[in-house]
């Protein structure tokens, strides 16, 4: 398989090939790996991290008031979670309506959360404390599970993926991730997602994906 | 020396959402990606940067 290799810098130096489910590099032709993928994500929700983090603080500090606070975290979570969800299904133009629709559920799954959490400040539940921070950092975090749902639901409507299965990412284990790896190849969509586990939002685990019959040898000695 | 605790805004009360206004809300507009399109094009590694203006591009035959 050949890509043809681009000199054009005024257009994006990446394609997209919609068989494989890989960005291309035009200049050299190779696929992008996963994890410069997934790093160049990381770089984008560190960011959005920051955001979320000094928003928080001026709460923490009174700076700012509650519903300011609320504003500033939905829109800092559709940020993060809008390009989160472009990224996984090969940038901008590869986004359809159905595509941005699954995003949205996702957003909205967020705003939820979001919701609970402000109520709960406002209750006194929540302290405002450096829990509160922490809590907060978690909204960031989810757009990596927005990433992994998002290339799922790639891999198995159009790439035509039969089976997952759970990699552990660079990080501590909770145990829900361990015995889930432990799992090895399962059908496609049976897995509970990345930030299901008790790890919640901090989950760095992903997924691999695989048509036809699994290597279930291979499975179970990983 | 100001008193902090005097400078503090009022916590209030939290945005009212029903179920509803967050359904509108979650939706994604053009706007929402002109902004996540300049996010991530400010952050991402600068390598990266243009990752996400890839376009789909069809693989050659093989003579």
């Amino acid at each position: 398989m050949t890509f043809p290799i681009q000199t054009n810098v005024l257009t994006s130096r990446y394609g997209w090939n919609e068989a494989t489910g890989r960005y291309i590099d035009l200049r050299t032709g190779q696929f992008v790996r996963f994890a410069d993928v997934r790093d160049a994500l990381e770089s984008v929700i560190d960011a959005s991290a920051i955001r979320i983090n000094v928003l928080t603080k001026s709460l923490v500090d009174g700076q700012i008031s509650l519903a300011e606070w609320q504003s500033g975290m939905l829109e800092q979570v559709k940020l993060a979670h809008t390009a989160s969800a472009a990224s996984a299904r090969g940038g901008w133009a590869q986004m359809s309506q159905s595509d941005w629709g699954a995003a949205g559920r996702l957003i909205r799954t967020q705003y939820d959360f979001l919701r609970n959490f402000s109520d709960q400040i406002a209750s006194g539940e929540q302290l405002l404390n450096g829990t509160a921070l922490v809590r907060a950092d978690m909204y960031g975090d989810a757009a990596r599970g927005t990433f992994e749902e998002m290339r799922r639901r790639y891999e198995r409507t159009m790439n035509g993926m039969e089976f997952e299965r759970r990699v552990l990412g660079e990080a501590d284990h909770c145990p829900d991730c361990l015995d889930y790896a432990a799992e090895g190849w399962q059908p496609i969509g049976t897995l509970p997602a990345i930030g299901d586990s008790i790890c919640l939002t901090n989950c760095h685990c992903t997924f691999e994906y695989q048509t036809g019959t699994p290597d279930i040898e291979e499975s179970e000695a990983e | 020396m100001p008193d902090p605790a005097k400078n503090r805004v009022p916590l209030g009360r939290p945005l009212q959402l029903t179920d509803e206004q967050l359904d509108q809300l979650a939706q994604v507009t053009p706007e929402d990606i002109e902004k996540a399109k300049a996010f991530w094009r400010n952050n991402a590694p600068p390598k990266f940067a243009s990752l996400l203006d890839a376009q789909t591009i069809e693989e050659e035959e093989e003579q």
